[in-house]
């Protein structure tokens, strides 16, 4: 439990308002590390919200509250860049002026020597079966090969914790179930602890807490653990 | 509940501060110098201040009646039909760009024909007036190369007797107004296209049993109208008020207004500055009572519009007249681009030229020799232009990119609007004379730095226009992700934002570029005639008709800003060669 609790993602107390709305009063909720929580609920409710706010890049006319430990440190506070917390979302993002390769590079940290953060990308590219796309424009790739790569860039970046906002949203129905396995084997073998923010009861994998997000917000300063 | 909610509604600061900042640097960038030249016209106007003008009877007079200044100007016999060639091109020029627009779009309605028009539209646009007008006079003049063609010596051996360029209705410098305001506003309207859902309302149109001309005027044409508005008013406001194009292929006597007021300023006596400023006010005065009847028209055009609208009333042209109305446009379109090319290619024919009789439809004998003494005497020029180019594009893309970026973290966007405007809606000549004089006065004149913000009045505005939508457009998750990678905000923009919309910045430069190469009248007044550029060096040239110097020069004049565009154009090409997400090509086509 304990190490669960240092390893993990910890919200506490977290309110938020945009104007007069309320999107969340006092939410708190732990994910320990290797674990994964679903929190599901129609779109427009707040759940994005909840992740820029975690993110660290929620933006003007929002209001927040609360505080957010990962690691057992408290993280609220700091810029986006500091928190170690990877974002993984319907569109793959992959940027456009860099090839497959230079795109995953980008996301391993500086303190490696530069032969380490290659070798890394390659190890990253031959896990997802694309070592030979390197030099490949991302747009030249499949949607299905562009969600892979950005998994990958997304855990290169070595994240304490993942959000995964809806990630299998944009992909067709065949591709949806190849993704999942890919996206969740990989996570089971992280560790990482992990918030999946979806309306899609099929992304929600085995083993998973699941959270309704009304429920949430309306129990007032009731904890919620996963 | 309440209690829970009130530590939340805390950082009001920054942003209030942050706003106050940008609209401060606006005012004080743009606003600033055109309030202080319009008041130092003014004031020069009503014979207040003096110091250059030693005349006693005038200081007596206008102690005793300021007005009394301007009897000499309300006198002048020329004023009159001044005024009325200055609106008469003005609106005429102004009114059938925007018609030729229109029958543009309506015909050409394929997203590949507007891509192809707008990739066409760029290189024209870069093209500055003046040799534009001086390529004009090559090929329309009674000895230009369309008379030589279809009259060739059947005259005797003598170009025929017309004058109708540089004639006195003004015709031939409507027609240059046209060929080079429509490619801007045919580019405006392309871009507001891109932003409004012109497709679905056609189609729904269409649904209805609208034909798809009617649809565009009715249901497509009130969505782009807003955001055409304030470029529509600065063509009309440019075609009240040029000079390089007016002094180059306008009528000569009498000339509009501002040749005039151009003409008294280049007087060696100082006595003919009051009448000027006085002219120039006037002028001002025609611009606002054109304001005013623009937007009169703007409210009958909107009831006439919505009555139609109502009447539900269907335009069913026979399949005849709808070919017809294509073939014309397409006519048009053809001319367009045909006199443009014609015009561009017969100055760079001229400047190689040693012996070009009338009739000849060719030169008959070629020498480099114009452009070796270009070279010779011209290196200031070239050097001046350049200079002054980039100091002006990069200073520009600064402020644009300062702006953009921290508008971007308002919650409300930026109301920059009428401050970029401004210099645009204002006649330069008002503004571009007083501040000369003000200048002057402090000591200033003939300073670099001047006229660098000078040129920033007119360059920051089309830079803006040219980058806001890329850079308001780009999705701010690309950043996001960027942080979340381990990024500081420095360098999210540093290593992936300002990478990705380089391109756009690239052609930002180059528009920047074009619009501080075009400048005259900023150049020649703040200057203070110190700073020679190719362009004013140009319009200086437009009494000699020597049309093989001016070839030269004209020439000159256009080829660095198709330089810079067409450097903008490649470069994103060469950098990011095999990513199809930073090829202009893909950009232009996603919009449109």
């Amino acid at each position: 439990m304990t190490s669960a609790l240092t390893s993990g993602l910890q919200l506490q107390g977290v309110t938020l308002s945009v104007a007069e709305r309320l999107l969340c009063l006092e939410l708190s909720l732990q994910i320990g590390g290797g674990q994964l929580l679903a929190l599901m609920g129609p779109s427009g409710c707040g759940k994005s919200t909840l992740l820029a706010w975690i993110t660290g890049t929620l933006n003007r006319p929002f209001n927040a509250r609360g505080s957010l430990r990962l690691g057992g440190a408290e993280v609220h506070h700091l810029p986006p860049e500091r928190r170690r917390i990877g974002l993984l979302q319907q569109d793959d993002l992959l940027f456009p002026h860099l090839n497959v390769h230079d795109n995953l590079l980008l996301a391993v940290p500086r303190h490696y020597a530069q032969s380490e953060r290659h070798r890394r990308v390659g190890q990253a590219l031959q896990q997802a079966e694309l070592a030979d796309m390197a030099g490949r424009d991302p747009l030249t790739l499949s949607g299905g090969q562009r969600a892979r790569v950005s998994l990958m860039r997304t855990l290169l970046a070595e994240p304490l914790a993942l959000l995964l906002d809806e990630p299998f949203n944009r992909l067709d129905q065949a591709l949806r179930e190849q993704m999942r396995q890919f996206v969740y084997g990989h996570l089971s073998a992280c560790g990482l602890p992990t918030l999946l923010v979806t309306h899609d009861p099929q992304d929600i994998p085995a083993g998973a807490t699941v959270l309704h997000w009304p429920a949430v917000s309306l129990v007032e300063g009731a904890p919620n653990h996963a | 509940m309440a209690a829970a909610l009130r530590p939340l509604t805390r950082r009001p600061w920054r942003p209030c501060w942050q706003s106050a900042g940008l609209h401060s640097l606006a005012i004080l960038l743009l606003g600033v110098p055109l309030l202080l030249g319009l008041t130092g016209t003014v004031l020069l106007s009503l014979g207040s201040w003096q110091p250059f003008i030693n005349s006693s009877a005038i200081s007596s007079a206008a102690s005793s009646d300021p007005l009394s200044l301007w009897q000499p100007l309300l006198q002048l016999p020329a004023l009159p039909h001044a005024i009325l060639l200055s609106l008469t091109t003005g609106w005429a020029a102004t009114l059938l760009s925007l018609s030729l627009t229109l029958l543009i779009l309506m015909v050409l309605r394929s997203p590949r024909q507007l891509h192809w028009l707008q990739r066409w539209l760029a290189p024209i646009l870069a093209i500055p007036h003046a040799a534009m007008a001086f390529g004009l006079m090559a090929l329309l003049a009674p000895s230009g190369w369309l008379l030589r063609l279809l009259v060739g010596g059947r005259n005797g051996g003598l170009p025929p007797d017309w004058s109708w360029v540089q004639g006195s209705s003004g015709v031939s410098l409507i027609l240059a107004l046209v060929l080079k305001e429509t490619p801007f506003l045919l580019l405006m309207t392309l871009s507001a296209l891109a932003r409004t859902d012109a497709g679905k309302r056609s189609q729904l149109a269409a649904t209805l049993g609208y034909p798809p001309g009617q649809a565009l005027l009715l249901l497509v044409w009130p969505a782009l109208y807003p955001a055409l508005r304030l470029p529509l008013l600065a063509v009309l406001a440019y075609g009240l008020s040029n000079v390089d194009m007016a002094a180059i292929i306008g009528p000569g006597n009498p000339p509009t207004l501002a040749v005039l007021i151009w003409r008294w300023l280049a007087d060696a006596d100082v006595q003919q500055w009051l009448p000027a400023s006085a002219a120039a006010l006037l002028l001002l005065a025609m611009m606002l009572l054109s304001l005013l009847v623009w937007l009169g028209l703007e409210q009958g055009g909107r009831w006439l519009l919505l009555r139609l609208t109502r009447s539900g009333w269907r335009w069913q042209w026979p399949a005849r007249w709808h070919k017809l109305g294509r073939y014309s446009a397409s006519l048009l379109i053809g001319l367009l681009v045909a006199s443009t090319v014609l015009a561009v290619l017969l100055l760079l024919c001229w400047s190689f030229s040693w012996r070009w009789p009338y009739p000849a439809l060719w030169p008959q004998s070629w020498t480099a020799q114009h452009w070796l003494s270009l070279w010779q005497a011209g290196s200031v020029l070239l050097g001046n232009s350049l200079l002054l180019g980039l100091a002006s594009a990069c200073c520009g893309l600064l402020l644009c990119v300062l702006w953009l970026e921290w508008s971007v973290h308002q919650q409300r966007p930026l109301y920059l609007g009428i401050w970029l405007w401004l210099p645009l809606l204002l006649p330069q000549l008002v503004y571009a004379f007083g501040l000369q004089w003000l200048l002057l006065r402090l000591g200033w004149d003939g300073q670099a730095l001047a006229l660098l913000w000078a040129h920033l009045l007119v360059v920051l505005p089309y830079m803006y226009l040219s980058l806001a939508d890329s850079y308001r457009g780009l999705d701010p998750r690309y950043q996001q992700q960027a942080r979340l990678l381990g990024m500081s905000y420095w360098q999210a923009l540093w290593r992936v934002k300002w990478p990705i919309l380089s391109p756009a910045l690239v052609t930002a430069l180059a528009v920047g570029f074009a619009v501080s190469n075009g400048q005259y009248l900023l150049t020649l007044y703040i200057g203070s005639g110190r700073f020679p550029t190719l362009t004013t060096e140009a319009v200086s040239l437009a009494s000699s008709w020597d049309m093989r110097v001016i070839g030269v020069y004209a020439f000159a004049q256009l080829s660095l800003p198709l330089l810079g565009f067409a450097l903008a154009l490649y470069w994103p090409k060469w950098r990011y060669a095999g990513l199809q997400g930073m090829q202009p090509d893909i950009v232009t086509a996603r919009h449109s």
